[in-house]
C-alpha cells in the first residue's frame, strides 16, 4: 500500500505542474458556466424552480470526453518512454501501480468536482441563505445535490478507471484517448438504446444495454435525489473490474 | 493457390488457414451477437456460424501442430488463466449485483422525502390491504412502459416498489411493454381517451385480480406519483362504501332513463368515481337504509305524505344527506304539463314545513324570470354561483343553465333554541337584481306571465338553490347536509350528456360534481391531499445578482484556473 501511496501523491502531482490538465479544467469549468448561466436565465425567465443538479448532469455528459484526457497518458506515456519497464523491474506490486495511478486521476477529477460546488453555492445564495421568513421564497433541494454529487464522483471513477484501461491497452495516446472515449461514448448512449428500433435490436438487449449503461445508474437515481444500493453497486463494481483487467493487462507484459 | 501465390509470394497453406481461423471466430462472434439481438438464429446468424465453424475446422485440419504449439504456449498458459480468472471476477460483480438490485435499498436524500412513502400513503395501503384481507384477490400495480421508455420505468420503479413491500405480499408490480402485449394494455384501457379525466392520464395502473386470476377491476393512477398511486388504492378501498339512493314514488325523474328527459347521465357518472346508485321506494320501505351516503330527490311531481317526511325526517337526524330539485309548481311537470299537475312542495305541504322548520328553507311557488341573465327567453336562466363556498366554488366563470326554475326562501333570522338555528344557510345559486318571481302559475301560455306584479310577484333578487350544513359541522361523518335547488331540468341528459352526443353544459356538470362530493365527501376521504413543496416556488433574481452569479461562474472561477496553468506553464518553461 506504500507504494500505492507514493505513486498516487507522483500522479496527482504531475496533475498539478501539467498545463494540460489546467486546460481541461478550465475548458469544463467554461462550459459548465455556459451551461448553469443558460439555465438559471431561463429559470428566472419562465418563472422555474431552481435546479441544482442540471449542471451536474451537464458534467457527466463531459466527463465522456474529458475523462480520457485525464487518463489517456497515464499508462501509455510511460510505456512509450520506456519508464513503465524500469517501475516494473522495481518491487512494485502490478496492483499498486494500478491503484496508484487511478486514486491519483480521481482525486484531480475530485478537485474539479469541487469547484463545481460554486454553482450550488450561487444557488444557495439566492434561495436558501437569502430566506426571508415573511416571504415565500424558493428552495434549492440540498439533499437531492448532496446525493447527485455522490452519484457524479462514483460515475467518474468508473469513467476514469475505463481511461484507465485503455491507457495501458496501447503504447499510443491518442489511440488510448480515442478507445476510451468510444467505449464512454457507448456506455453514455446505452441508456437510450430503446429508440433502436425492435428489428435491430431485441427488447432484451436493450435492457441489458442499459443495464451496463453508465448514465442508466446515474439519472434515474442520483440525479434525483435517492442513493439505491444497486446503482452505488455498480459503479464500486465496475471501477474494481476494470481495476483487476487493467492489473492483468499491465501484468501481461511480463508474459507477453 | 497458385494464383494467389503469383500475388502474395510469401503466403504459405498454414498462414491461410491462420488467417482463416481469426475469420472464423470473428464469424462466431458476430453469430453469437445476432443470436442475442433476434433470439434466434435468422439465415444471416447461420451463415456467420456456418463461416465460423469452418474456418475454425480448417485451420484444426490442415495445421494440426499449429493448434497444439498454440494451446501449449506460454502465451496461452497465462493467457488462458488471465481470461478465466476475469471471467470469474466478472461473475462475482453480475451475481453482487443481482443481489443488491434485490435488496431494494434505498436512502431518498431530498429534502421533502420525495420518494419516501408519507404516512397517509401507508394509510392508504393498509386500507386497500384490509379491504382484500380474506378475500383471496390481489392486486397489481401495472406500468406500461415502451422500449424507448426504460428510462422513466426506472424511475417510476423506486417508488413503486415501496409501495408493494409496504403491501406485504398482497400487492404485486410489473411492467409491460404495450407494444410487444398490446392485449394486456388494451385490458386496462391503456391508450384509450380517459372519460373520467385526472389521475387517469398516465402509464400506470392498479388492477385488482380475483382468486381465479381474472382482472376484475381497473383503477387508473396516472403518472406514478405517490399521491396518485394512494389515491387510486383509497379508491378502490373505498369503492362499494359510497351508496347515493334514487327517490322514487312520487313521479320523480328516472335515474335510468337514458333519453334527454332522463337523469342517466348524471347517474352514471357515480359508479365510475366509486360511489354505487340505487333506487329507493320511499313510500314502501320503513326507512331509509342505514347505508344511504345521500338520497336525491329529483324532481317529484306529487306531494310526499307525512309518513315519508317522517323517515326523512330519521335520517336527517342521524347524519343523512339529502339533494331536493323541485320544479316549478303546476306549469313545469311531465304528468301531463297542459293541465299543470306538478302538486310538489306546495308551500302548506308536509315536507315544504319541514324543510322550513328544520332547516330554515321554503321553496316557494313561482317561476323566475331574469332579464338579466338568461340565454333564448327569460326563463331559462344562467343563475350566479356563490365562488366562496365549497358546493359551488370554481362555478361563477362556467356559466350553468337552468329552464323554469322556482325560488327558494332562506330564512333571514332563525329564531335562537330552534331548529333553525342549527344550520347555517349558504345561498349557491342566485339571479340578478332584475328577476321577479311570477307567481301566478295556474295560468298555462308563459308568454303572459313574464310581467312583474308589484305586491303579488317577488321581487328579485332571489336565491334559486342553497346549501345546508350544521353551524357546528365538528364531527364530519354524522352531520347532516341538504342541498335545495328549485328545478330539475338542469340535470337532465340533455344538459349532461344530450342524447345526439354533443357535450353537456360544462357548468351542470361541474354543479353535479361539486354537489356530489359535497354531499358524499367523496373526495375528502378517497383523495391524498397534496403536500406543500417550497422547492418548486419560481426562482426570483435581482439584475444584480445574476450579474454577479454570471461573473463568478463565467470569468472568475474559468479564469483562476486559466491563471494557474499559465503560471505553471511559465515556471516549467524557465525550467
Amino acid at each position: 500500500m506504500r507504494n500505492s501511496w507514493t505513486i498516487f501523491k507522483r500522479e496527482l502531482r504531475q496533475y498539478f505542474v501539467s498545463p494540460i490538465a489546467y486546460m481541461v479544467a478550465f475548458a469544463v469549468l467554461v462550459l459548465l458556466g455556459l451551461s448553469f448561466n443558460t439555465d438559471l436565465d431561463y429559470r428566472v425567465s419562465n418563472l422555474l424552480p431552481p435546479e441544482g443538479t442540471l449542471v451536474l448532469s451537464t458534467f457527466a455528459f463531459l466527463m465522456v470526453f474529458f475523462a480520457p484526457l485525464l487518463t489517456m497518458r497515464l499508462f501509455a506515456e510511460e510505456a512509450r518512454e520506456g519508464t513503465l519497464e524500469l517501475m516494473m523491474s522495481m518491487p512494485i506490486r502490478d496492483v499498486d501501480l494500478v491503484l496508484g495511478k487511478f486514486f491519483g486521476a480521481w482525486a484531480f477529477y475530485t478537485v474539479i468536482l469541487a469547484l463545481t460546488s460554486v454553482y450550488q453555492i450561487a444557488l444557495l445564495w439566492v434561495t436558501n441563505w437569502d430566506a426571508d421568513p415573511g416571504v415565500l421564497r424558493a428552495r434549492l433541494d440540498t439533499g437531492e445535490v448532496i446525493a447527485a454529487y455522490i452519484g457524479i464522483w462514483l460515475y467518474g471513477g468508473a469513467t476514469i478507471s475505463i481511461g484507465l484501461f485503455f491507457s495501458a491497452v496501447t503504447e499510443n495516446q491518442i489511440i488510448a484517448g480515442f478507445l476510451s472515449m468510444a467505449v464512454l461514448l457507448m456506455l453514455w448512449v446505452g441508456d437510450i438504446a430503446g429508440l433502436v428500433p425492435a428489428s435491430i435490436l431485441s427488447t432484451d438487449v436493450v435492457e441489458s444495454l442499459r443495464v451496463i449503461s453508465l448514465q442508466s445508474h446515474y439519472s434515474s437515481s442520483f440525479l434525483r435525489g435517492l442513493i439505491v444500493m444497486e446503482d452505488v453497486y455498480f459503479y464500486i463494481a465496475l471501477i474494481v473490474v476494470v481495476l483487476f483487467m487493467t492489473t492483468r493487462l499491465v501484468e501481461s507484459r511480463r508474459w507477453r | 493457390m497458385d494464383a494467389l501465390r503469383r500475388f502474395l509470394p510469401n503466403l504459405t497453406t498454414n498462414k491461410l488457414v491462420r488467417w482463416g481461423a481469426i475469420g472464423g471466430a470473428f464469424a462466431l462472434l458476430f453469430a453469437l451477437v445476432i443470436f442475442l439481438s433476434e433470439g434466434e438464429l435468422s439465415g444471416l446468424g447461420f451463415g456467420f456460424l456456418i463461416i465460423g465453424v469452418l474456418g475454425l475446422g480448417a485451420w484444426v485440419l490442415i495445421a494440426p501442430e499449429e493448434l497444439r504449439d498454440w494451446l501449449s504456449g506460454r502465451q496461452v498458459y497465462y493467457g488462458t488463466g488471465t481470461v478465466v480468472l476475469i471471467v470469474v471476477v466478472i461473475a462475482v460483480a453480475v451475481t453482487g449485483y443481482a443481489f443488491a438490485q434485490r435488496q431494494n435499498a434505498i436512502t431518498d436524500l431530498t429534502e421533502f422525502n420525495l420518494f419516501t412513502i408519507s404516512e397517509p400513503s401507508r394509510e392508504a395501503v393498509e386500507q386497500l390491504g384490509n379491504r382484500m384481507a380474506g378475500t383471496g384477490f390481489e392486486a397489481r400495480i401495472i406500468g406500461f412502459y415502451a422500449r424507448d421508455e426504460l428510462r422513466e420505468r426506472k424511475s417510476a420503479e423506486f417508488l413503486l416498489r415501496q409501495f408493494v413491500e409496504e403491501a406485504d405480499g398482497w400487492l404485486e408490480l410489473e411492467f409491460v411493454d404495450p407494444e410487444a402485449q398490446p392485449q394486456i394494455a388494451r385490458q386496462y384501457g391503456y391508450g384509450a381517451v380517459s372519460v373520467r379525466g385526472g389521475t387517469g392520464s398516465g402509464p400506470v395502473y392498479l388492477g385488482l385480480f380475483s382468486p381465479d386470476g381474472q382482472l376484475v377491476t381497473v383503477e387508473p393512477i396516472g403518472s406514478p406519483g405517490e399521491r396518485n398511486v394512494a389515491t387510486a388504492m383509497l379508491r378502490v378501498a373505498v369503492a362499494g362504501q359510497f351508496k347515493v339512493y334514487f327517490v322514487r314514488g312520487h313521479l320523480e325523474y328516472d335515474p335510468e332513463l337514458p333519453t334527454d328527459i332522463g337523469l342517466s347521465g348524471a347517474a352514471t357518472v357515480l359508479p365510475e368515481v366509486g360511489i354505487n346508485i340505487e333506487l329507493l321506494d320511499l313510500p314502501v320501505v320503513d326507512e331509509i337504509p342505514p347505508d344511504a351516503t345521500a338520497i336525491v330527490i329529483a324532481g317529484a311531481q306529487t306531494p310526499f305524505s307525512q309518513a315519508d317526511v317522517d323517515k326523512i325526517d330519521a335520517y336527517i337526524q342521524r347524519g343523512g344527506r339529502m339533494l331536493v330539485l323541485a320544479d316549478p309548481p303546476y306549469i313545469d311537470g311531465r304528468i301531463d304539463a297542459s293541465i299543470g299537475t306538478n302538486t310538489f312542495l306546495l308551500e302548506d305541504s308536509p315536507f315544504n314545513r319541514y324543510l322550513w322548520n328544520e332547516f330554515g328553507v321554503r321553496l316557494q311557488e313561482s317561476i323566475v324570470a331574469d332579464s338579466g341573465s338568461s340565454v333564448q327567453n327569460e326563463f331559462n336562466l344562467v343563475p350566479g354561483a356563490n365562488p366562496v363556498i365549497e358546493v359551488t366554488s370554481g362555478l361563477d366563470q362556467v356559466p350553468i343553465i337552468m329552464p323554469l326554475v322556482r325560488s327558494v326562501e332562506v330564512v333571514e333570522t332563525p329564531e335562537p333554541e330552534t331548529n333553525q338555528a342549527a344550520y347555517r344557510r349558504d345561498v349557491m345559486l342566485f339571479t340578478t337584481q332584475e328577476a321577479f318571481g311570477e307567481r301566478t302559475l295556474q295560468v298555462i301560455d308563459l308568454a303572459n306571465l313574464a310581467s312583474y306584479d308589484e305586491g303579488e310577484d317577488i321581487a328579485g333578487p332571489l336565491a334559486l338553490g342553497v346549501a345546508v350544513r350544521r353551524v357546528n359541522e365538528t364531527e364530519l361523518d354524522i352531520q347532516p347536509r341538504v342541498v335545495i335547488i328549485g328545478d330539475t331540468d338542469w340535470l337532465t341528459n340533455l344538459f349532461i350528456a344530450p342524447e345526439d352526443g354533443s357535450s353537456g353544459v360544462a357548468g351542470n356538470i361541474l354543479l353535479w360534481n361539486n354537489i356530489v362530493e359535497w354531499l358524499t365527501r367523496y373526495s375528502e376521504i378517497a383523495t391524498i391531499q397534496s403536500a406543500n413543496r417550497p422547492d418548486l416556488l419560481p426562482l426570483v433574481l435581482t439584475d444584480q445578482q445574476q450579474s454577479r452569479i454570471q461573473f463568478a461562474t463565467l470569468v472568475l472561477l474559468p479564469g483562476a484556473v486559466l491563471g494557474l496553468g499559465l503560471i505553471v506553464w511559465g515556471i516549467r518553461r524557465r525550467h
